[in-house]
């Protein structure tokens, strides 16, 4: 071998240095760019997340007419999601840069924002060309128009009004007051203003517990029946209907008891038409603690609700090993430590008006594809069978009178025309200057339910006078739409 | 929706361009890797008397339509050049009509220039008049490089 | 007539370069329509220019030096070209916004330079001549930039000479100054190297001769660490020496104390050079420093990422969230938009870049050649290799470019001179 061809092999080898070199790269690229890519792309300080944020077209919620309720346009380039019915900001809920996504726009947060990756292999080609991913759609079981029918009624204090039917557990309408507007959650100075006292930014129909009041009789009532405690026309007479009670040394006064002047004796029934307290708190004693806890149990109280937003749990009492006679006594008439959120009590209400068995409650009705694929269609399904259909009967008929009898509690909630059943409820809440909460709960027509109302206005005085015409109004106008 | 279809496909144009590109370029270096090994010679005996028989093998083609690595079995005397007369016809712009002869005597084989324009180069430098070869000499003719070996 | 010779002349140059032309076009496509803020006719006339200047320097080729290689030019057009359809989309950022123009202005002042080289320089034999003075014109050159030199990024390290404006990098005509220098003397002590030893007791050491450009290059090597913080460059003269020695040597043993010496070099620096320490843990664990020292690697590793197997598409990815994306980073930036693809095209084309330099040394006239053309050759694809390798953390990210890619006027000339005298050598003139 000559000079040349010893120098030609080591230049050989030298290209083979190089092959090598390059061959090590190669692997390392394919490494980063395709083995570990997946977390490098998600790290959090990858630029590019946020810049791509943007490019997701985020689903339409719709109410249960197909109107648009929520929609997300583009003027001049950048996304803007617009709530057509601000009433509705607290259950649909904001959708911000800055502060995340609350209500619906979080629980559904995937669905919308094409994260649910229903269609995988289409996502990656929508990615692969660039095109923003398509979130999918809501419809929403909300019918607007008794949406606004409710807010109308319901007034600017603060307060709650629930629609719902009551066979299906479809709601109808959510309000809550105070309320904001979650178009307005990204202007300077707005998130600030709404941190306020009265929180706005709190849901209360599901969130908010309050002392219900005598609106929780009805599960007094219901559970007195199926317990055998008491029957419709058991009569209560002498003290027992007009007080004053004495228990374990405190007193209910007579001025609870809510008769008309004269009268000292009461079937049940009437007790409940007049909302007599005397009498449910005995009622409450001769049931006893257990019953009394375990039958609003077998409504919901203490129990987990399952609804498409988280909501606060209910109770009887905070502490069952405090609860004493006297705490027994005022729980039956909804005061003591009974603490409900209106959605619960609208639950309760639904009960009675559909034979005995509460319906799921649910707001979602069905998530569309972009493509049309229908991806969830909730059907209705029943969640707790309560009370037999004859109790219920039996309570419907006690709520068809406590409206439309003489002297009923529940008289401005009458209608013409229409057999409304309903319960008036005052909680006290315990100081000297402030106003009662008032409450209605009501169901129509009383023969064939097919709405549920629940009014709730804070500190608002009487349930009688306060709460009973809004939930009559609200029936008034919505019943004629819904069918 | 098509639209950003056609740019994905443009995208993928571009980088398989790249990959043609470096095909071109393997396919040409391929032809070039034939180089390292010189051929080994073909049946022995061809001229006739051993231990002279030798042989021409391409290096580099320049602008003939000969392929790197192709051999030409010498005559004595072998002549290149561009007329149709010559031994090895040499289509190169550089190549005179009658440009080198390669004969082969007693002392071994030789190269000879035939007064060509353009000259022949003889392991890098101008050939002159007649010069010794040996195995593993290389001739540049125009743009055809060639190398000498001798069959053992 | 002359004519349609020419055409057949260089015919797989121009075949190649009509590939370079399509790239362009395509590139030039996606550019115009996934970034709107370009001015599109203002492109489109920037990458004509470009392939038109290509064009001129083949034609150049095809009177000058018909029997050139046909591959480096076209391999060098299209890498050019990647990097300028890369730096023109990341003009659209602020920082880089002057860059692509400039570029252009450096692109073609290289094409000159590179017809310069090839006409004006003399016999590459009569360079040998001149080793010594080289050597010390390399020297001088990086005294005085250490002595009057400026620091274009506000730092201490003053690497460049600045003019009106238009600053230079030294060091890159230093890497032909000192090819030439090793070839030469490598050439002429060939006899010396191959026959003397010298003996220290029983070890059998190589002679003066050979560890006198070793201490050069280690010499060298360590100015340009201490005072200019150059880790790239100084690893890259080593890599070049090595490869020189390794070719011309007849023993391999010079090699292992070559490598050897580097490797005791290597630990040295790391013990004396606190910057040399931290840029090694900042190589081991960039995560701990992802928002600091690291930043940069993370991010390029993260656009890379980004790019996955099919990119993001020319114009559609982000490049611009990586710093210096358009020098240090050009390479994840092409990552990022033309995917795995691209990015192995790239490594393809320096390794063919590196092969075609290889045998162009193969096929050389004599010793000297060979040796300047291993020398040059290495020169461009060590530092691709040092700059990619530190893009993915093969080894600590230094400040080389990445030849004819990244933006850069004095990286561009030198590389051009070298081109220039690749293919003088494979012409045999």
């Amino acid at each position: 071998m000559n000079e040349i061809d010893r120098s030609a092999s080591r230049l050989a080898r030298l290209g083979l240095f190089f092959v090598a070199a390059y061959l090590m790269l190669s692997g390392l690229l394919v490494y980063w760019q395709v083995i570990r890519a997946p977390n490098l792309v998600n790290r959090p300080d990858n630029p590019r997340l946020y810049a791509e944020q943007q490019a997701v077209h985020r689903g339409d919620i719709l109410d249960r007419r197909s109107t648009v309720l929520v929609r997300t346009t583009f003027p001049g380039g950048d996304p803007l999601r617009t709530l057509n019915d601000p009433t509705l900001s607290l259950l649909i809920g904001y959708h911000s840069q800055q502060y995340d996504n609350s209500g619906l726009e979080n629980a559904y947060n995937d669905y919308l924002n094409g994260a649910a990756a229903n269609q995988p292999l289409d996502n990656m080609l929508r990615s692969l060309l660039h095109q923003p991913v398509l979130g999918d759609n809501l419809q929403l079981t909300i019918d607007d128009r008794i949406q606004h029918i409710a807010d109308a009624a319901l007034g600017s204090s603060p307060g709650v009004a629930l629609v719902a039917d009551p066979r299906t557990g479809e709601v109808l309408a959510m309000v809550s007051k105070p309320s904001f507007d979650a178009n307005r959650i990204d202007q300077p100075g707005y998130w600030s203003s709404l941190q306020g006292e009265n929180s706005p930014l709190l849901n209360r129909a599901l969130d908010g517990r309050y002392p219900p009041g005598s609106t929780f009789k009805t599960v007094t009532l219901a559970t007195a029946l199926t317990s055998g405690t008491a029957t419709l026309s058991s009569l209560f007479s002498g003290q027992d209907a007009t007080g004053p009670l004495f228990i374990q040394g405190a007193m209910l006064p007579a001025s609870a008891n809510n008769l008309p002047p004269g009268l000292n004796q009461v079937t049940l029934e009437d007790a409940y038409k007049y909302s007599d307290n005397i009498v449910f708190a005995v009622l409450g004693q001769r049931m006893g603690a257990r019953n009394l806890i375990n039958g609003a149990g077998s409504f919901g109280f203490g129990q987990h609700i399952p609804f498409d937003l988280p909501v606060a749990t209910s109770v009887v009492t905070t502490d069952p090993n405090t609860f004493n006679q006297y705490d027994l006594a005022t729980s039956a008439f909804g005061q003591a430590q009974v603490l409900s959120t209106p959605l619960q009590l609208l639950l309760v209400d639904e009960a009675i008006a559909n034979g005995g068995t509460i319906m799921r409650p649910y707001v979602v009705k069905k998530i569309t594809a972009p493509n049309g694929e229908v991806l969830q269609d909730t059907q209705p399904s029943a969640w707790r069978v309560v009370i037999s259909p004859t109790v219920a009967a039996q309570v419907g008929q006690a709520m068809v009178t406590a409206v439309n009898g003489p002297g009923a509690s529940g008289y401005l909630a009458r209608l013409p025309g229409v057999t409304v059943a309903g319960k008036t409820g005052t909680a006290q809440l315990g100081g000297a200057t402030q106003q009662p909460d008032a409450w209605f709960m009501a169901y129509a027509p009383a023969e064939h339910p097919r709405l549920a109302v629940l009014v709730l206005k804070e500190q608002g005085g009487e349930g009688s006078t306060v709460a009973a015409p809004i939930a009559a109004q609200i029936l008034a106008q919505a019943l004629p739409l819904y069918h | 929706m098509s639209f950003a279809v056609v740019v994905l496909l443009f995208r993928i144009l571009l980088v398989a361009l790249l990959y043609l590109f470096l095909a071109q370029v393997v396919r040409i270096m391929y032809r070039d890797l034939r180089i390292a090994a010189p051929s080994p010679p073909t049946t022995p005996g061809g001229s006739g008397r051993s231990g002279t028989s030798a042989q021409l093998v391409v290096l580099s083609a320049g602008q003939t339509a000969f392929q790197a690595g192709q051999q030409f079995r010498l005559r004595n005397p072998t002549l290149l050049g561009r007329e149709p007369a010559s031994d090895i016809l040499v289509d190169d712009d550089f190549v005179s009509a009658q440009h080198l002869k390669l004969l082969s005597g007693p002392t071994g084989w030789s190269a000879q220039d035939l007064n060509a324009t353009n000259g022949t180069r003889l392991n890098g430098s101008r050939l002159r008049g007649t010069m010794p070869l040996k195995s593993g000499d290389i001739l540049d003719v125009g743009r055809l490089k060639l190398r000498f070996v001798l069959d053992h | 007539m002359a004519l349609a010779s020419l055409a057949r002349a260089r015919g797989h140059e121009y075949r190649l370069l009509l590939f370079v032309g399509a790239v362009l076009a395509v590139g030039g496509w996606l550019l115009v329509v996934n970034v709107p803020s370009l001015a599109p006719a203002h492109t489109i006339q920037e990458l004509a220019l470009l392939f038109g200047l290509y064009a001129l320097a083949s034609l150049f080729l095809s009177f000058r030096l018909p029997t050139a290689d046909q591959v480096l030019l076209p391999v060098v057009a299209l890498l050019t070209a990647i990097g300028l359809l890369s730096i023109r989309r990341l003009s659209t950022t602020e920082l880089y916004a002057a860059s692509a123009d400039r570029q252009v202005v450096w692109l073609a002042a290289g094409i000159v330079v590179l017809m310069a080289t090839i006409t004006l320089a003399p016999r590459l034999e009569s360079l040998k001549r001149y080793k010594y003075t080289a050597a010390a014109a390399g020297f001088l050159l990086i005294l005085g930039t250490i002595r009057f030199g400026v620091d274009i990024t506000g730092g201490p390290y003053r690497r460049w000479f600045g003019f009106h404006g238009i600053y230079f990098q030294p060091v890159e005509i230093l890497k032909v100054l000192v090819v030439i220098f090793y070839a030469a003397y490598l050439d002429e002590k060939r006899e010396v190297l191959s026959l003397a030893e010298f003996r220290l007791g029983r070890l059998r050491l190589p002679p003066i001769q050979y560890l006198g450009p070793l201490f050069l290059t280690w010499l060298l090597s360590l100015l340009l660490l201490t005072f200019q913080n150059d880790l790239g460059s100084a690893l890259l003269f080593f890599g070049i020496f090595l490869a020189m020695l390794y070719v011309a040597s007849e023993r391999r043993s010079y090699l292992w104390i070559g490598i050897g010496v580097f490797l005791v070099g290597v630990v040295l620096a790391f013990r004396l050079f606190p910057h040399v320490r931290q840029r090694a843990d900042i190589w081991l664990n960039p995560w701990r420093y992802a928002h600091d020292q690291a930043y940069q690697v993370v991010q390029g590793l993260i656009a890379l990422a980004n790019g996955g197997i099919v990119g993001s598409g020319l114009g559609q990815g982000h490049p611009g969230f990586v710093p210096v994306a358009n020098t240090d980073f050009i390479f994840t930036s092409v990552g990022e938009e033309l995917g795995l693809g691209g990015g192995m095209a790239v490594l393809g084309l320096f390794l063919v870049f590196a092969f075609r330099g290889l045998r162009i040394a193969a096929l050389a006239r004599d010793p000297f050649e060979r040796l300047m053309a291993v020398g040059l050759t290495s020169t461009l694809a060590i530092q691709a290799l040092v700059i990619v390798g530190g893009n993915l953390r093969l080894m600590p990210l230094t400040g080389v470019t990445l030849p004819f890619m990244s933006y850069g006027g004095s990286s561009l000339l030198a590389n051009f001179v070298i081109i220039g005298l690749l293919l003088r050598i494979s012409a045999h003139e």
